[in-house]
């Protein structure tokens, strides 16, 4: 596992109702060779509430990514979308959707309300895998992340 | 002095001075014995030389000497005869003579005393009067004049040919008959009996002046009547009394017949125009009425000749169409034209007639009262665009409204209703009304009762029969007793409802109004069979596209959300073998080993089903399409497929077709992609081949591959989904060919597979051409 430039651990936020993927991610995060900070909130409103430092968020990290669903319990993945984009204290976080949902539509509609990229889950493990160290390196080594 | 023998001295002078030429024969010789001076003189001989002289000297020459000699024996023997002799006088003129013959005796002798008298002058005049009397009867008998002369007594004395023939009597009979006036029954023209003394003989006879022109009728000896023009004129005598009376006949009897037809004509024509129920008109050339008729007058409140003497300009200065129409006829030309004269609308026929000169002599003109005319043309008119609007009408209330107020505009009545009939609550509801009185409530705001079983509308409704309700307030069960109706007309809809037309009165309703109610409501009728029926195909339709989507829905939604738990299973049964494969016996990983495999088919038939929704909700619009690239790429796609079968894959040139080029791809991968995949029976390299035939509207594509081909039992179900042809497990999920149908169905194509035993199976589809049409535009 190597360590940010900055010696720092990356802050993820995963925004994602189904256990079995929080599962799946962590695996594969585990598997990865980026330190990270992972976060899982399971709704919407949790997310919303997570970014913005509100309730028990107080003291959590400003994530450095955001990993979202779209289908979630509460306030959907789009909606969260939507609010971060707007935002002008949140925008800057890149937000990938990572999806099951192949729908032109969904991919479309995600693209318009500004997310930085849009990932169906593979359908098997190893797929799940390449695809979670695919972001990893994308968005945490080789892009030049906002600052702070 | 003339010789004779043995005459006594007294009669010898009175012999010889007798002015008559005396002779003396000898009637046995005929010898001349003795004659005076005068008889010398006669014949222009010596009187010496006379005695001697035979009597055949001087006989005419239709008389031989022997007729003469025979002559003058005669004489003696019978003592006396007459004779007319023709002798050649002295200037050799002939010289008629009468002589008398006598026999006698002088001194013993037999002699004859030929005693003859001139009577040349005599015979001259009669014959002047014979030629005279000739002429006359001849002038008589062709004068085309009837002429009879009566006598002084008034019996008729002479007639001419003319006269007899045209009474009809023989001359024979007419000379000395009496009393014409009642032979041939005289009437006077009109009719009437003549008395006796008012014939014209008897005028005539009685007051000796001439009667002229006289027109009588009279009955001819055949029976026949005839008219002649009479003149009677008198002939006096010499002592001034009337001697004859000449009357002249004319027969008029063709010309009084001519006249009297003409009269009768005219009379009939008049009579005809007095009753034609137009206007007819002459105008003089300032536009002076000069003759009006026709009951059509009555209609414009005028009665016939009324208008007559009065100048169209001042009795219609009110009417600049008239002035114009009869400015434009007294300038010569004909016109014709529709006017509106006091709220009637007439068609007006102006005629300009001329004289030989050229000149306008008047203006004839005819005006036609075409107010009903016009108005139940545009009635029928009305009726005709009711038709259409009905037509288009989509709904019941749609149609309400409309007939309501198509049944009012054609008929003028104030209030129209449409009922509705409601199979459920088995009532008549009210869906269009139309109402033109302010005392009623419009129906929005007044609660309009149904008509229920029970009310007399219901009767009537279900009776069927187009009803006239006298008087709706003496019905005994209407259903809305407070509605301001009294005449009503119902007329049923089939099953549908019923149209009512009602008046705030008690009213007739005439054959015509009856007639188009009758056309209206059954094209109302037909209108709501329409209604209804395009009501249901539309319910049908919605129900079908309702059914589609939801099946649509649910394609989707079973692939999507199955999806979810199905990489679960995989991903886990995947983390599982890599966290703690080595833990595992050769029992437990083959396990693992069928979950694998049964997700990954699984997976496959959740594409599958996928792939099948997306046939239309992926679908983009047809366009022509290049098939040769579309196939072409396709191959590119299944280049790896194809050489892992060792398969050899040939096409033809394919033409062009209107197409989704997307799912057109789509077609040809699957069907090559299974051609391929059920021929490779790992001996044999598949050998596939693609062809199209070009048909008039569509493009018939086929796919043959060299495998085992399909059973015919199989052919059917191939196209069903999930299920999979051949006999070996092969792979596929057994989408692709229902895939494959329901593109082409898209398409308005068909889909087939034809598999000849032992010749493989060759998979036929059809897709739209591009036709010649398509190109230009």
């Amino acid at each position: 596992m190597s360590e940010n430039p900055n010696g720092e651990p990356i802050e993820i936020l995963l925004a994602e109702d189904n256990p079995g993927d929080v599962k799946l991610t962590e695996k594969a995060l585990e598997k990865g060779n980026v330190l990270n900070n992972l976060h899982v909130v399971t709704d919407g409103v949790e997310a919303l509430q997570f970014l913005r430092r509100e309730n028990e968020y107080d003291d959590k990290p400003r994530p450095d990514l955001l990993l979202l669903d779209l289908n979630m319990p509460r306030k959907g993945g789009r909606e969260v979308l939507d609010d971060v984009k707007s935002d002008p204290e949140l925008r800057r976080i890149p937000v990938v959707v990572l999806t099951s949902s192949e729908a032109e539509e969904d991919i479309v509609a995600s693209y318009d309300l500004h997310a930085n990229a849009y990932l169906t889950k593979p359908v098997n493990f190893d797929g799940f895998i390449d695809t979670i160290n695919r972001i990893e390196d994308f968005w945490l080594t080789v892009v030049k992340r906002p600052p702070k | 002095m003339a010789s004779t023998e043995g005459e006594s001295q007294p009669y010898r002078d009175v012999f010889d001075a007798s002015p008559d030429p005396i002779f003396v024969h000898d009637p046995d010789s005929g010898e001349v014995t003795g004659a005076n001076a005068a008889a010398a003189d006669l014949l222009g001989v010596d009187p010496e030389q006379i005695a001697g002289m035979h009597v055949g000297d001087f006989s005419p020459p239709e008389y031989s000497t022997a007729a003469a000699n025979d002559l003058i024996r005669t004489a003696h023997e019978t003592g006396e005869s007459h004779v007319e002799w023709k002798v050649e006088g002295p200037d050799g003129d002939p010289r008629w003579t009468d002589v008398e013959l006598r026999g006698t005796t002088i001194d013993g002798e037999p002699r004859v005393v030929a005693y003859a008298r001139d009577v040349t002058e005599y015979r001259a005049a009669e014959q002047r009067y014979r030629t005279e009397r000739n002429l006359l009867d001849r002038l008589l008998d062709v004068s085309p004049v009837g002429i009879v002369i009566h006598g002084a007594d008034g019996t008729i004395q002479r007639t001419n040919e003319r006269a007899e023939s045209m009474l009809g009597v023989d001359r024979a009979e007419l000379v000395g008959a009496e009393s014409v006036p009642v032979q041939f029954d005289l009437r006077t023209v009109d009719g009437d009996p003549l008395s006796e003394d008012r014939a014209p003989v008897e005028r005539v006879l009685e007051t000796g002046s001439t009667v002229t022109d006289t027109e009588l009728r009279f009955t001819r000896g055949d029976g026949e009547k005839v008219v002649a023009s009479v003149s009677a004129t008198p002939m006096f005598g010499d002592g001034g009394s009337i001697e004859r009376v000449v009357v002249s006949l004319a027969d008029v009897t063709t010309r009084r017949e001519r006249e009297r037809r003409r009269k009768e004509r005219n009379e009939q024509l008049r009579t005809m125009v007095d009753n034609l129920p137009v206007v007819v008109f002459t105008l003089d050339p300032d536009g002076v009425f000069t003759h009006s008729a026709g009951r059509g007058l009555a209609t414009l409140g005028l009665e016939a000749g009324e208008l007559e003497g009065v100048s169209v300009f001042d009795a219609y200065a009110g009417y600049p169409d008239v002035i114009d129409a009869v400015t434009a006829a007294l300038d010569g030309e004909e016109v014709r034209t529709t006017q509106a004269l006091d709220g009637l609308t007439f068609e007006t026929w102006y005629q300009p007639v001329h004289d030989d000169a050229g000149d306008l002599k008047n203006v004839v003109g005819v005006a036609r009262d075409i107010t009903e005319l016009t108005r139940r043309q545009a009635r029928v008119e009305r009726l005709n665009d009711a038709t259409q609007e009905l037509l288009f009408a989509e709904s019941r209330e749609e149609i309400g409204d409309a007939v309501t107020r198509i049944a009012r505009d054609v008929t003028g009545r104030p209030l129209a209703a449409m009922w509705a009939y409601d199979e459920e609550a088995h009532e008549l509801n009210l869906v269009g009304t139309t109402i033109e009185n302010a005392e009623f409530e419009p129906p929005d705001d007044v609660d309009v009762a149904p008509v229920e079983p029970g009310h007399d509308e219901m009767s009537i409704f279900e009776d069927g029969e187009v009803t006239y309700i006298r008087d709706y307030r003496e019905l005994s069960a209407p259903s809305n007793p407070d509605a301001p109706l009294r005449s009503v007309l119902c007329l049923p809809l089939d099953e549908y409802g019923m149209l009512m037309i009602g008046a705030e009165s008690v009213e007739q309703y005439g054959e015509t109004e009856r007639h188009l109610l009758e056309i209206l409501s059954s094209t109302t009728t037909a209108a709501l069979d329409r209604a209804e029926r395009a009501h249901e195909l539309r319910e049908y339709r919605d129900e079908l596209e309702r059914s589609n989507e939801s099946l649509q829905q649910f394609a989707y939604v079973a692939s999507h959300d199955l999806q979810e738990p199905l990489r679960m299973v995989s991903s886990y049964v995947d983390l599982l073998d890599s966290e703690y494969g080595d833990d595992l016996d050769d029992e437990a990983s083959e396990y693992m080993a069928f979950a694998v495999d049964g997700a990954r088919r699984m997976q496959e038939m959740i594409d599958g089903l996928l792939a099948y929704s997306r046939v239309q909700t992926d679908a983009r619009e047809f366009e022509e399409t290049d098939a040769t690239a579309v196939l072409d790429e396709t191959i590119t796609a299944l280049q790896f497929h194809i050489a892992d079968a060792d398969a050899e894959v040939t096409a033809a040139d394919l033409p062009p077709v209107e197409a989704d080029s997307n799912q057109l791809g789509q077609v040809f991968q699957n069907l090559v992609k299974n051609a391929v995949t059920y021929a490779d029976d790992g001996e044999t390299p598949p050998r596939i081949e693609i062809d199209a035939e070009r048909g008039e509207e569509m493009v018939t594509f086929s796919v043959s591959d060299n495998g085992p081909g399909i059973p015919e039992s199989a052919r059917e179900d191939v196209f069903e989904v999930f299920t999979r042809a051949g006999t070996h497990d092969a792979e596929g999920t057994g989408i692709g060919l229902p895939v494959c149908e329901r593109i082409v169905h898209r398409h308005g194509g068909e889909i087939w597979v034809e598999s000849p035993p032992g010749e493989g199976a060759t998979f036929r589809f059809t897709v739209p051409a591009v036709t010649e049409q398509e190109n230009y535009v």
